[in-house]
């Protein structure tokens, strides 16, 4: 059909004189459009189920389905605006290939579809028989960072309480267990003091190593939106390479990978040179550290003064690629005692092997300044998945972790989980009992056969783990036994035992934790396809097959993530991570913990704002989480990176995401408008770069490091722009499998892998 | 042919007008774009024969997109959802507001023109087919 051009003119005229006077952006089509939904369309909150931010969604259902979905105006995270991946929202669930039962390979390979009955049958019977002959850590379950918390807390209770084994770990290992640890170590308590409040109120934004216009869009808004209502507000972008978020900063200052440790201690060089740090601050309430071998000791102010001398910016601006005027100019802003000041960060720092370093790195600028724990001042570390904090920090879905901050390691710790649960003492495993195997550990165990079966639960680590060559022959020996929950075929399921369709997001009940300490509830809203079902049922009920009953109560039925919601809520009380109650997360768009007697905490460690701190603490600053009070500011060598280019292999490789893609891709490369604006994963290369490859936009290109190699097309455009030197792969795209070529070398602190630097060459293919 | 109701017809002349739009800022001060004024500095606008193109010479569709199903155009997924750009993307140093700002014929004027950056909602679309088809009904 189509409009005469004539009536379609005068169309436009009287609707763009209405446009003008339009304020907000909830515009007057906004609400015509709704207008036109069927009329039986109800709407109903949900955070989004892509990226940390958690901005609030609203979903509209008719006859069992979405038909549409809007931001969430009462959402204080994003006000009423959605990205495009949150647009996408709607269409995710309708991929045309939704798992819709239960699947179990054949001795031929092939897939055949089975009852619930069988397939939960089956792992019940194999998981008891490989436990009666090799043990408890004979199975693992491998989770992720957009389970539910009460998915995430099922399964920690189930394998730790139940089944007596350390072995769960989530894909959030892979994404921001350098910021737990950079947390823990400086403030001795997990998540970021403050919140995106200080976005409203913040002068100048530090920007390291996050590509906020497209991995946290509509952060970044709130952060122009900012900068729009004072021009004064300045957005100081550092990364190792172009992209869009340099659009929107007033500064952008590339900068050598690896580097970011030089950076950092040149900023604290140049705070305390320029007497722009507050001694008052820090004698009161910091101590100051560096690590030796195998333990930590204090240092004096005067030895750390002497450390950061190596680091002038006459010395590093070299190796860092920026000039020792513009680091010094820089750091001078940040230490400027009238401005506050918000630093972000996200992959860039936390996918290296000193990432947990370069984390301490940042909260030591706060901490020397004082700027943190009050508005408008906040070291913020930003997440990757809806509830990568809720679930895996927070329930802590590690293989050393117990909920609320606790340790397997600790003996009281385990005590007091084991009371909760209502479990004889000595149930949870110690680390003696049980070894720790972190992510890309147990990966190893998997493929070496020593584990012998894992349950993959809502993710897809045969596309998202590093080095996948180091591990695909093993996990594809047939003798791994892998059971896999997933909504859609993935490069996982293909090596996959058992595959149970799972429901996602609006198709079940369930609560996530997003990056600023802010829980979530959403209602089940439609069914899911098939026989799908939730990933809590599905463990659920292998446990009580299993035996372990006692575990998850049959009266639980009908209100199964509430309850395991509630039992979870009471693990939190008294540890300054007290969650809300059931009914205020229904009722609310959430709340930020610590939530105390109904009250939620914008800004932790400040007794004007965190009813937690003491009434004694030195000018109402109380850092908790560590026994004195105090936060620890960390002496931060300079070290090498595990691999650098070299004469064979002389090219950066940079991996990540793109604006429109999640992670492996599985969900929004079925949203027809998200996978037709970036099809396939490309290699971004300097103009110097492809043209000494011989290569132009849209020729094939082999990238090659010692490890693997994978071929695909050239571009060579401005909004990701590259150095040269450095190429950048993004690892939605299946077909193109950029972490077989990855180097899997992990943080000794934090176990998480360097996505963003390894040595490759290319030739044209 | 399924037959548009007017609540529908209403919003879809609405929407046809803001199909394409893409809110920013960083305008030069003081210029006119748009139909008025002939092509924009970077070669996009409408040519004499009453046709548009963007900057890259790329036709911009002008009304002639509907899914006769939905009642919606190509380039909107369901009702309330961003319209994905109808045009190329081009060079990125070229301001979606040079053409967007006044907009005029069929090109569609902002309404928030305070949103910085118009590609984190309006992504621009290739011709290729679906990675998987879609179950979606708007």
């Amino acid at each position: 059909m189509s409009i005469p051009r004539r009536t379609f003119l005068k169309g436009s005229a009287a609707v763009a004189a209405g446009a003008a006077t339009a304020p907000m952006f909830k515009d007057t089509w906004l609400s015509e459009a709704h207008a036109a939904l069927p009329t039986d369309a109800v709407w109903n909150k949900a955070p989004c189920r892509f990226c940390g931010a958690g901005c609030g969604a609203e979903v509209a259902t008719s006859k069992g389905r979405i038909v549409a979905v809007r931001g969430d105006e009462q959402s204080p995270v994003n006000k009423g605006l959605l990205c495009a991946k949150g647009y996408g929202l709607a269409l995710m669930l309708y991929g045309k290939d939704r798992l819709t039962k239960p699947q179990i390979k054949q001795p031929d390979g092939t897939f055949k579809d089975a009852t619930w009955e069988e397939a939960l049958d089956l792992i019940a019977t194999k998981w008891k028989d490989l436990i009666a002959k090799d043990g408890p850590d004979a199975v693992s379950i491998y989770g992720s960072g957009q389970w539910t918390i009460p998915e995430g807390y099922a399964a920690q209770k189930w394998i730790k309480g139940g089944i007596g084994s350390n072995n769960l770990e989530p894909n959030a290992r892979l994404c921001m267990a350098s910021a737990v640890v950079g947390f823990l170590k400086t403030y001795g308590i997990d998540e970021p003091p403050g919140c995106y409040d200080d976005f409203d109120t913040a002068d100048y934004f530090f920007l390291w190593g996050a590509n906020m216009a497209e991995m946290h869009p509509m952060l970044f808004n709130r952060i122009l939106q900012r900068k729009q209502a004072d021009a004064n507000v300045k957005i100081i972008n550092f990364s190792t390479f172009g992209h869009l978020t340099d659009q929107g900063a007033d500064e952008n200052h590339l900068f050598v990978p690896h580097t970011d440790l030089y950076l950092l201690n040149a900023f604290a060089q140049v705070l305390v040179e320029n007497d722009l740090h507050d001694k008052a601050f820090i004698d009161a309430h910091t101590n100051i550290m560096k690590d030796t071998d195998g333990g930590s000791v204090t240092m004096t102010w005067d030895e750390y003064v002497t450390f950061l001398q190596d680091y002038t910016p006459d010395k590093v601006a070299a190796q860092i690629g920026m000039s020792a005027a513009d680091i010094t100019r820089l750091a001078k802003m940040f230490g400027d005692p009238a401005k506050n000041c918000v630093s972000t960060w996200t992959m860039g720092a936390n996918q290296h092997t000193r990432g947990v370093w370069v984390n301490n790195q940042f909260h030591n600028l706060h901490l020397m300044t004082g700027k943190v724990s009050k508005p408008g001042n906040s070291p913020f570390s930003l997440t990757g998945q809806p509830s990568a904090c809720g679930t895996c920090r927070e329930v802590g879905t590690f293989t050393h972790r117990l909920p609320s901050d606790r340790l397997v390691a600790n003996a009281d710790h385990r005590a007091e989980i084991e009371a909760i649960w209502n479990l004889p003492s000595g149930t949870i495993p110690s680390p003696t009992d049980s070894p720790l195997a972190h992510a890309t550990a147990l990966w190893g165990k998997l493929a070496a056969g020593t584990v012998k079966s894992v349950w993959v639960s809502v993710s897809n680590p045969m596309q998202s783990l590093p080095n996948l060559n180091a591990i695909r022959d093993g996990v594809d020996k047939g003798e791994l036994f892998m059971i896999v929950s997933d909504m859609y075929p993935t490069e996982t399921t293909k090596y996959a035992d058992v595959i149970l369709p799972s429901s996602c997001w609006v198709e079940k009940e369930g609560m996530f934790g997003n990056s600023e300490r802010r829980t979530q509830h959403f209602d089940k809203m439609i069914d899911p396809p098939g026989d799908a079902k939730s990933d809590v049922w599905q463990f659920v009920e292998v446990a009580r097959k299993m035996g372990y009953d006692n575990l998850f109560p049959k009266s639980w039925d009908g209100d199964l993530e509430k309850n395991l919601y509630n039992e979870y809520r009471e693990c939190t009380l008294g540890t300054h991570h007290d969650v809300a109650t059931y009914d205020d997360l229904k009722a609310t768009r959430g709340l930020r913990w610590p939530v105390i007697n109904g009250k939620e905490t914008k800004w932790r460690f400040n007794s004007k704002y965190d009813s937690e701190v003491s009434a004694s603490a030195v000018d109402g600053i109380e850092f908790y989480g560590k026994s004195d009070g105090k936060a620890v500011i960390w002496a931060r060598p300079y070290e090498a990176p595990a691999e650098a280019p070299s004469t064979e292999y002389p090219l950066w490789l940079c991996t990540g995401r793109v604006l429109v893609h999640w992670h492996t891709g599985t969900m929004t490369r079925r949203v027809p408008q998200l996978h037709k604006s970036v099809p396939e994963a490309l290699v971004y290369l300097s103009n110097n770069d492809a043209a000494t490859a011989g290569v132009t936009d849209g020729d094939m290109v082999k990238i090659t490091s010692i490890r693997g190699s994978v071929t695909m097309k050239v571009a060579t455009e401005c909004q990701t722009k590259v150095p040269d030197g450095l190429i950048f792969v993004p690892f939605f795209d299946e077909s193109k499998l950029i972490n077989d070529v990855v180097l899997g070398a992990v943080d000794p602190q934090s176990f998480q892998p360097d996505y963003k630097k390894c040595a490759v060459k290319i030739e044209k293919a | 042919m399924k037959k548009i109701s007017n609540t529908k017809t209403s919003w879809l002349l609405t929407t046809l007008l803001v199909a394409v739009l893409v809110g920013i800022t960083g305008c030069a001060d003081g210029e006119v774009f748009g139909p008025e004024a002939g092509m924009t500095p970077d070669g996009g606008g409408p040519t004499p024969d009453g046709d548009v193109v963007t900057p890259d010479g790329d036709m911009v569709p002008d009304g002639d997109i509907i899914d006769v199903d939905s009642g919606l155009p190509a380039n909107v997924a369901f009702f309330g959802a961003p319209p994905a750009m109808p045009h190329k993307a081009y060079s990125c140093n070229v301001d979606c507001l040079n053409c967007h700002k006044t907009g005029g014929g069929t090109i569609p004027v902002t309404t928030h023109p305070e949103r910085m950056i118009c590609v984190q909602c309006h992504i621009p679309q290739q011709d290729v087919a679906n990675f998987v088809d879609t179950n979606f009904k708007p």
